[in-house]
């Protein structure tokens, strides 16, 4: 993939020649992702916006050895996991949860297709139904779906199987697709009509 | 697999880019059973390629503050966000001038090659010049008052692991309760290692000895050039670390210059006075009173040098031997002075800011 080439291309710039250049591109490449996913946990832009910067400096910090990480974008996002749980668990004097435990905020603010007309309406109605997903299939969603994720780097991520995140991902697009007005509903009656059970 | 399973799975394996020939294939099959599901999944495909928004946060303007965080350049008018140093009221303390502090990036002092390091994050410094003091609040919650002429280092924001700072002079720390993240004060003879607990560390550059002492909770205390050596200091005990430094050539927080001498560390009760078992002569100063504990004049000069910043010459060696104990609140410094004439039978002299003692 071309990104993937790209961010290992940075990362042998920033392993090799400090090269704060890669550094900056790096970070302006990831930050809407990561800060996504950090919202997602600690539901503050500027709390997350801080666990990124953490997550970078801890970066530079170690940046002669990051040539030796095989996945930096998923490195980066377990880190930001980690500080996200960190400073969740802190607010509430508790000790670290599992994301599967905690209340999420799903960031799904949906531009209305180009080429495609979908009522504001409908628009939120597939928002509530992302809202209403349980938390880790909601990140899982999230993650596939805007940060372009592989199964296999969000299984990494989240600390689960390729399985659980495959399956996991057709239930949300089943709900997702449950949301939509009867006319697009096709998809969902589908069973009603081809299965044998 | 139930078919209407298979077919949301196969949906978002072609959704999320990550379907097989194979099963791209039977979804294909699947579709050409029924012409509108194409459209249906045209739609759906439409829905998941709509990019999302973002959270509005221009990326150019967090990656200078990300840079700000990254070294950061200490603003000198403006506290730290991550720590509240409060300006203690004038009259509080004994002299006059204004509690100030000052903020610099501490980067040079972090790392080296023998000892530890508090890592390159942002660096945020603590300092109080001769006759200032001040009280500060950490990002934790831990409360510091910084005496006279210390310095005190944090770096980063105290989300990680521990808690670290560095310590050049004398603090009385008051360290919020944290039982997974130990709260660790490094100076340049010792390192105590605490939980929540009250204590004060005294570790002047120019003088010989190091000691902590301490009011409730418990500390490990681990030598600097000694580290297998530890020390568990329990309540209302103090401990003194002679590091041998009789020679106070610039100090770095590096290590001790005189590493190869192994510290003389004497244990002993912090001593009290009056009926308040609060008042232990370690942390008076904390309380604006100024402390002598049987000590000689050279001792008692540095310690008035610093309270009231000024300097002061013993023209006569002979004046060391005698001791004095004595504790002063809120005096001038003549007032002091002129106790400690009539109690030692020597003269003296204030002329600006230096004080000369004759006999």
């Amino acid at each position: 993939m071309q990104q993937e080439n790209h961010i290992k291309d940075l990362q042998l710039r920033i392993a090799l020649y400090e090269d704060i250049k890669a550094y900056n591109a790096l970070y302006l490449l990831l930050f809407d992702g990561l800060h996504r996913f950090a919202y997602t946990i600690v539901k503050s832009s500027e709390v997350a916006e801080e666990i990124v910067s953490d997550a970078f400096v801890k970066l530079w910090q170690i940046r002669n050895t990051i040539n030796k990480i095989e996945n930096l974008r998923v490195y980066l996002y377990v880190i930001t996991k980690n500080f996200a749980l960190n400073h969740h668990a802190q607010k509430n004097k508790m000790q670290l949860v599992q994301l599967d435990h905690l209340e999420v905020e799903a960031v799904m603010e949906f531009n209305s297709p180009e080429n495609l007309y979908i009522s504001n309406e409908i628009i939120r109605k597939i928002q509530t139904a992302i809202r209403q997903l349980p938390p880790q299939c909601r990140i899982i969603f999230q993650l596939v779906k805007e940060d372009g994720m592989r199964y296999k780097e969000v299984a990494a991520i989240l600390g689960l199987s390729v399985l659980t995140v495959r399956n996991q991902l057709a239930i949300a697009v089943r709900k997702v697709t449950e949301a939509l007005p009867p006319q697009y509903k096709t998809l969902f009656q589908f069973h009603d009509r081809f299965s044998p059970s | 697999m139930p078919l209407d399973q298979r077919i949301w799975l196969l949906v978002s394996l072609k959704l999320s880019g990550e379907a097989t020939p194979e099963e791209l294939a039977q979804l294909d099959q699947l579709m050409a059973q029924d012409s509108s599901l194409k459209d249906e999944l045209q739609m759906l495909t439409a829905i998941w390629n709509a990019r999302h928004a973002g959270l509005g946060v221009n990326k150019d303007e967090a990656w200078l503050r990300h840079l700000n965080r990254l070294h950061r350049p200490e603003p000198v008018s403006q506290p730290v966000p991550q720590a509240t140093a409060k300006r203690v009221k004038p009259w509080q303390w004994m002299t006059a001038a204004a509690v100030v502090f000052i903020c610099f990036a501490g980067i040079k002092y972090l790392s080296n090659s023998n000892g530890y390091t508090l890592g390159k994050q942002a660096s945020h410094t603590y300092k109080t010049r001769s006759g200032q003091r001040m009280k500060l609040q950490l990002p934790d919650g831990t409360a510091v008052w910084l005496n006279v002429g210390s310095r005190l280092t944090y770096t980063g924001n105290f989300k990680s692991d521990t808690r670290e700072v560095l310590l050049s002079g004398e603090a009385f720390f008051d360290v919020a309760a944290d039982k997974n993240r130990p709260f660790v004060i490094h100076t340049s003879t010792i390192d105590l290692r605490v939980l929540g607990t009250a204590f004060n560390v005294r570790s002047y550059e120019e003088e010989k000895e190091t000691e902590a002492a301490l009011v409730r909770g418990a500390v490990e205390v681990t030598l600097r050039n000694d580290p297998g050596k530890k020390i568990i200091l329990k309540p209302k005990e103090k401990i003194v670390v002679n590091s041998g430094k009789i020679d106070s050539a610039a100090y770095t927080l590096t290590g001790p210059k005189s590493s190869e001498e192994s510290p003389l560390i004497v244990l002993s009760k912090i001593r009290y006075w009056g009926r308040d078992s609060s008042n232990n002569l370690e942390s008076a100063w904390v309380k604006n009173q100024l402390m002598f504990d049987k000590e000689n004049l050279e001792s008692i000069a540095g310690k008035i040098e610093r309270w009231y910043n000024v300097q002061v010459i013993i023209a006569d060696s002979r004046l060391n031997d005698a001791n004095y104990t004595g504790l002063f609140e809120n005096e001038k410094l003549e007032e002091v002075l002129e106790a400690l004439r009539l109690t030692g039978g020597f003269h003296y002299t204030i002329e600006g800011n230096t004080v000369t003692i004759n006999r």
